[in-house]
C-alpha cells in the first residue's frame, strides 16, 4: 500500500501535465453529471410544487385578464396583473353546475413598497372558504391571519422591523411561506378584508384606471374552483365558459400541463446533454487510459521484473487514477457550487419555469453520484489498460523498446 | 541443487515456411548450482535471453519445468511468484529499465521498498554505488542516466535485496573496462558468498576477470550444450 501510494505521487509529480490533462477531463464530465441532474431535479421539484400549490381544478378570470399578467403568469412567473369581475358574474361561476368547493382571490399589485424593489403582487384569500393558500401557510404558521396580518411569499425579504407598508399604511408580517419554486413565491398574501381596505386607499390614493368600474367591495380577480366527485373538469369548465360572459375558465390540469409538457422537453433536452457528455468523455477517459497505460508498457514490465504483481502494478495505476479522479471532481463541484449561488434562481428564469433547488440532501446525493461515477470509470479504464498489458508475459514486454 | 530445468523449450509464432511459431529454445535440461557461476554465450538471436527469462520466471516455457530449490516456479500464482522473485531472484534485463519517475537511490530501493523491508538497505546502496562509481548520482533522476549509469544502477538494483540467484543479460555491453572490471569484481563478492549468478555475454575476456570456476553454456540456433572450463 505504501508502496503504492508512493510511487503513484511520484508518478504523478513527475509527469504533472499528464496528470492534469486528465484531471480537467473528470473534471468536466463531473460538472456535466452534476449540474445536469441537478437542472432537471431543480425543475422536476418546480413542477410538483407548482401543482401542490394550485390545489384548484378550474381558474377563472376575467377576460380583461389578457394581456395584463393571467394567473399563469402570476402564478408561474410573479408577472403583476390588477382585473376585477363583477359580483353576478361571480355568482353565474358559483352556481354552475358540479361545483364542490368555490373560492375567490383577489389581487392587487402594489405601488413601490418599503420592503421591496419591484412591484409585488398582493393576493388576498377568503378565509372562510379558501382551499388553496390556508393549507400551504399552515405548513410554516398554526396561528391565524387576523385583519392587518400578512405572509410573505420565500423570494419577499423579511423586513427587519416585521411589517410592510402598502399604500400609506403598515401591515404587520406574520409569516414567511415556504418555497415552491414558482411565481407564488414573490406574491404578499392577506385576507378578503385587509385586500380590500388596501385597495381602497390604493382607490383613494392613485387613480387608478382598473378601479373605475370595480366595485370593490363585492369583485374579485380569480374564483378558484373543485369540481365535485363525477363530474368531468373539461365539461364543467366549457360549461363556464359558454354561460358565463366576459370570463376566461382554465383547468388547472392544462396549465400544469403546459409546464409538464415544456419541462418534459426541457428535462429531456438536458438529459441527452448529460448523458451524451457522460457518453463521449467516459470514452475518452477509456481512451487517454489505454493511450498511458501503452507508454508505460515497459514501466510495467520493471516493475514485474522487480517482483511486482499485478496487483501490486494495477493498485499504483489505481492510485494514480484515484487521485487524479477526486482532484478532478473537487474541482467540479466547487465550480458547481459557486455557479448555482451566482446563478440559481436565474436558470428558472431563463427557461421561465417554475425551478425549485433541491434539499441539502438531495444536492449531497448527487454531489456524491457527480463524484463516484467518474472515480469508478477511472479507476474501471486503468484496471482494463492494465489487464489488457499484463496479459502479456514479462518476458514478452521486456522486448519491446519504449 | 539451486536450480533445475526439466525438458524446457520455447516457441514463438512466426509465420515460416512450414509452421506458424519458431522455436527459439529446443528441449534442454539445465542445472545451476549455489555459488556457482554460470556464462550463457552464443550469436545474436541464437535464443539466450530466451533461455534466461525461462529461468527468472518471466517467460513460461512451452514445455518443462523450472524448479527453484525444487518448486515449480510456473506452478505458482502470479502473486506468489512475483515476491518469489522479488525475494529471491535479481534481474538485470537487457534494454534499459530505470522508472523516469524516480531518482536513482529510489530505484535501487525499489526491490526492497516494495515488500516494506527497505531497513539497512540504504547503506548498502550506497556502497555499492560507490564501487560502481555512482555514488554522486544518488539524487538524479533515471532519465537524466547515460546508458552505462543506467545499466550500472540496474546492477545494483539486482543486488539490493541480497537475492540467491542473479541472472544478468549481457550487462557489461554499454560499460567501459573500469566500470566492467568493478561489475565482475562484485560478482564474484556475490558468488563468495553463496549466490548463483548467470551472465550473458559474447566478451570471453569480461570472464578471466572473474576469481571463480565459470560453466559455460554455448547458445546455437536454440540448442544448448555445456562447457566446462
Ligand atoms: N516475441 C517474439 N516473437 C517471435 N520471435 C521472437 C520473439 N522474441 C524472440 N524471437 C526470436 O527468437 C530468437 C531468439 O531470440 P533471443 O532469445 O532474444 O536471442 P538472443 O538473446 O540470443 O539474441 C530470435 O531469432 C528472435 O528473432
Ligand atoms: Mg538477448
Amino acid at each position: 500500500m505504501r508502496f503504492s501510494s508512493g510511487l503513484a505521487l511520484k508518478n504523478i509529480k513527475r509527469k504533472p501535465f499528464r496528470a492534469f490533462a486528465m484531471a480537467v477531463l473528470v473534471m468536466i464530465l463531473s460538472f456535466a453529471l452534476f449540474s445536469g441532474a441537478y437542472v432537471i431535479i431543480s425543475l422536476q421539484n418546480g413542477l410538483s410544487g407548482y401543482k401542490a400549490r394550485l390545489g384548484a381544478d378550474i381558474i377563472v378570470t376575467p377576460n380583461s385578464a389578457k394581456g395584463h399578467g393571467t394567473v399563469d403568469d402570476v402564478f408561474l412567473q410573479g408577472i403583476t396583473g390588477n382585473y376585477y369581475m363583477a359580483k353576478n358574474d361571480i355568482d353565474k361561476i358559483k352556481n354552475t353546475e358540479g361545483i364542490e368547493k368555490v373560492t375567490c382571490q383577489f389581487f392587487l399589485t402594489s405601488a413601490k413598497a418599503s420592503c421591496c424593489s419591484s412591484r409585488v403582487q398582493i393576493i388576498g384569500f377568503d378565509p372562510e372558504t379558501d382551499f388553496s393558500v390556508l393549507p400551504w401557510i399552515g405548513e410554516t404558521f398554526d396561528g391565524t391571519i387576523t385583519d392587518g396580518d400578512i405572509v410573505i411569499g420565500a423570494d419577499v425579504s423579511m423586513p427587519a422591523d416585521g411589517t410592510i407598508k402598502f399604500y400609506g399604511e403598515n401591515y404587520h408580517v406574520a409569516a414567511q411561506l415556504k418555497k415552491t419554486g414558482t411565481g407564488l413565491d414573490q406574491a404578499v398574501y392577506t385576507n378578503m378584508n385587509t385586500i380590500k381596505k388596501m385597495a381602497q386607499s390604493a382607490k383613494a390614493l392613485l387613480s387608478l384606471d382598473e378601479f373605475k368600474n370595480a366595485d370593490i367591495d363585492t369583485s374579485a380577480s380569480a374564483v378558484l374552483i373543485k369540481v365535485r366527485d363525477g363530474y368531468d373538469i373539461g365539461a364543467v369548465t366549457d360549461d363556464i365558459n359558454i354561460h358565463v360572459t366576459k370570463v376566461q375558465a382554465t383547468s388547472a390540469r392544462s396549465m400544469i400541463s403546459s409546464v409538464s409538457d415544456g419541462l418534459d422537453g426541457v428535462s429531456g433536452i438536458i438529459g441527452a446533454l448529460t448523458a451524451g457528455i457522460w457518453v463521449l468523455s467516459a470514452a475518452i477517459m477509456m481512451a487517454a487510459f489505454a493511450m498511458i497505460s501503452n507508454e508505460r508498457r515497459k514501466e510495467f514490465a520493471v516493475l514485474s521484473v522487480i517482483g511486482a504483481s499485478k496487483k501490486m502494478i494495477f493498485s499504483v495505476t489505481a492510485f494514480e487514477a484515484v487521485l487524479i479522479c477526486l482532484s478532478g471532481s473537487a474541482a467540479a463541484l466547487l465550480m458547481a457550487v459557486l455557479i448555482s449561488f451566482s446563478a440559481a434562481g436565474d436558470i428558472g428564469e431563463m427557461l421561465s419555469m417554475p425551478y425549485l433547488a433541491p434539499d441539502f440532501m438531495t444536492f449531497v446525493i448527487i454531489g456524491s453520484g457527480a463524484v463516484l461515477l467518474p472515480l469508478l470509470t477511472g479507476v474501471l479504464a486503468s484496471l482494463l489498460s492494465v489487464l489488457r498489458i499484463t496479459k502479456n508475459e514479462t518476458g514478452m514486454l521486456l522486448r519491446e523498446d519504449a | 541443487m539451486l536450480l533445475r530445468a526439466e525438458g524446457i523449450s520455447r516457441d514463438y509464432f512466426r509465420n515460416g515456411r512450414d509452421t506458424n511459431f519458431f522455436t527459439a529454445v529446443k528441449k534442454t535440461d539445465l542445472e545451476i548450482e549455489k555459488g556457482s557461476c554460470t556464462a550463457v554465450s552464443g550469436r545474436s538471436g541464437s535464443g539466450k535471453t530466451t533461455l534466461i527469462n525461462m529461468l527468472s520466471g518471466l517467460l513460461t516455457p512451452t514445455e518443462g519445468r523450472v524448479l527453484f530449490d525444487g518448486e515449480d516456479i510456473y506452478a505458482m500464482s502470479d502473486s506468489t511468484r512475483a515476491a518469489f522473485r522479488n525475494r529471491n531472484i535479481g534481474i538485470v534485463p537487457q534494454g534499459q529499465t530505470g522508472l523516469k519517475s524516480l531518482t536513482v537511490l529510489e530505484n535501487i530501493l525499489l526491490p526492497a521498498v516494495m515488500y516494506g523491508n527497505e531497513k539497512d538497505k540504504t547503506e548498502k546502496a550506497r556502497k555499492l554505488m560507490k564501487q560502481l562509481s555512482i555514488e554522486d548520482l544518488e539524487d538524479v533522476f533515471a532519465n537524466e542516466l547515460s546508458g552505462g549509469e543506467l545499466r550500472r544502477m540496474a546492477i545494483i538494483r539486482a543486488m539490493i535485496n541480497s537475492p540467491r540467484m542473479i541472472i544478468a543479460d549481457e550487462p557489461t555491453g554499454d560499460l567501459d573496462d573500469i566500470s566492467t572490471e568493478a561489475v565482475m569484481k562484485l560478482f564474484d563478492d556475490c558468488i563468495k558468498n553463496g549466490c548463483a549468478v548467470i551472465i550473458v555475454t559474447h566478451e570471453a575476456e569480461c570472464l578471466s576477470l572473474l576469481d571463480v570456476p565459470v560453466t559455460t553454456l554455448r547458445v546455437d540456433d536454440g540448442v544448448i550444450k555445456t562447457q566446462s572450463r
